[in-house]
């Protein structure tokens, strides 16, 4: 079916009176889309393109007027703008925006969908992205996945605090990661995280709990590298917590800190010093920094 | 993680039936969001109100991820409702398509009040009252 798209930019505050007047003149649903200033948005209607268009397109204009008639500032019709929608899959066309990228030295981060073509050695991660966060596409993730590669080791136990749509447990896993538990409070992470853990094939050596870091048991041996990628109050407040679940000498990797406001970062640092974690690399994209700290409790331990 | 947000949309779609299909194919694709996992999602939420319109309005973020909430039914459904019909009069103005008492109008501007952005329920019942007059819909003084 061809659909065409009619266009009024209204006050945001009459958008829903529009868009009524659209619903009622037979548009398939509305759309309301940011506008192109302040207060304003464009209201959007979908028409199919038939002998009856031009009768709805009629019915519209009537409405409209029919609105301003009874005191409620719209526009007139000329600001309507008409043009046809191209013939497109919609239920896919947003895979437009997933394409595979390479992050750090061999990590290749694939939508589910795409046939990679991985060089040797290549580390392929692949995610759906739901509406979980963690796609490979923000500065956060891109960095974090960059640390794994560097400070993980073949054989580590490593904890996911944070996990997201899983990407970091997945490619911790990949890169040679003995096991990894991933936590995540949002449940609809926990359901994304799962489902590419599933993909992926790595089922046996990931596990995905819905909770807080406090779901983490200390038992069973500290995890040799835990990652936090999440947000500085966050990380700041589980400082305490995390210290326990990470070995003696084991790393911590930080992201979703912001260098700017300092207090955010420097909060970050404060409580994690206090918890005996040592800062070792930081690496920075756009106003992005992921830190890697050394745990020294055996040295605290030990004296 | 401090998302960005890159737009606000608005969508009216039907409870339990939405589909890829205009308004949540175009409105959503050009935003890069996976629409499917949208639609599934919405139709979850919105299965126990099956045969009404329930407008969403989804916050889409920098790395395309995305979340929603569901909002009040439009203020044409209500007021249908509320005079009884299936459909405002297109006609004309003159032509009445059903009436409501002014009561009506009043709990209606109330229930729409926060999505219309007001905190002033006599400034809700103007918009109402004249989304209403444009349908064709009396309000009985």
């Amino acid at each position: 079916m061809k659909w065409a798209e009619a266009r009024l930019p209204v006050a945001t505050e009459v958008a829903e009176a529009v868009a009524a007047a659209f619903l009622e003149a037979g548009s398939a649903g509305t759309a309301t889309l940011p506008g192109d200033a302040v207060g304003q948005v464009a209201v959007v209607g979908y028409f199919p393109v038939d002998d009856g268009l031009d009768a709805r397109l009629v019915d519209l204009r009537r409405r409209l007027r029919h609105l301003r008639a009874a005191g409620i500032a719209v526009p007139t019709s000329s600001g309507l703008s008409l043009r046809p929608l191209a013939d497109e899959a919609w239920a896919t066309a947003w895979r437009a925006y997933f394409r595979p990228q390479r992050v750090g030295e061999r990590i290749l981060v694939v939508p589910g969908w795409e046939q990679p073509e991985p060089r040797a050695g290549d580390v392929v991660v692949r995610i759906d992205p739901g509406q979980a966060f963690g796609t490979g596409s923000h500065p956060t993730t891109r960095l974090c996945l960059a640390a794994l590669e560097n400070h993980l080791r073949a054989g580590d136990r490593v904890l996911d605090w944070g996990t997201g749509s899983g990407i970091l447990a997945i490619a911790a896993t990949l890169l040679g990661a003995r096991e990894v538990l991933a936590v995540d409070v949002d449940p609809i992470a926990v359901e994304a995280a799962r489902a590419n853990v599933q993909a992926n094939d790595v089922a046996d050596r990931v596990v995905v709990v819905h909770g807080d870091l406090v779901a983490v048991p200390t038992a069973g041996g500290p995890f040799d590298l835990a990652v936090a990628n999440i947000v500085a109050e966050v990380i700041a407040g589980g400082a305490a917590q995390l210290a326990e679940r990470v070995r003696p000498d084991g790393r911590l990797i930080t992201g979703g800190v912001v260098a700017a406001p300092r207090k955010l970062s420097g909060l970050v640092e404060g409580a994690l010093a206090g918890a005996g974690f040592v800062p070792l690399e930081v690496t920075r994209e756009e106003e992005w920094v992921t830190t890697v700290y050394r745990s020294r409790r055996s040295r605290d331990a030990a004296g | 993680m401090a998302k960005k947000v890159l737009a606000v949309v608005k969508l009216q779609c039907p409870a339990g039936k939405a589909t890829p299909a205009p308004p949540v194919g175009p409105a959503l694709g050009q935003y890069g969001i996976n629409i499917m996992e949208f639609v599934k999602s919405y139709n979850e939420r919105t299965a126990p109100q099956v045969g009404t319109i329930i407008p969403v309005e989804i916050t889409i973020f920098e790395d395309r991820s995305f979340t929603f909430v569901t909002k009040t039914p439009p203020a044409s459904e209500l007021l249908k409702k509320a005079a009884g019909v299936a459909k405002g009069s297109g006609a004309n103005r003159t032509q009445t398509a059903g009436r409501i008492t002014r009561e009506q109008l009043r709990e209606i501007a109330q229930t729409k009040m926060q999505d219309l952005n007001t905190s002033d329920l006599e400034a809700a019942m103007r918009i109402i009252e004249g989304t209403a007059r444009s349908m064709g819909i009396e309000i009985a003084a």
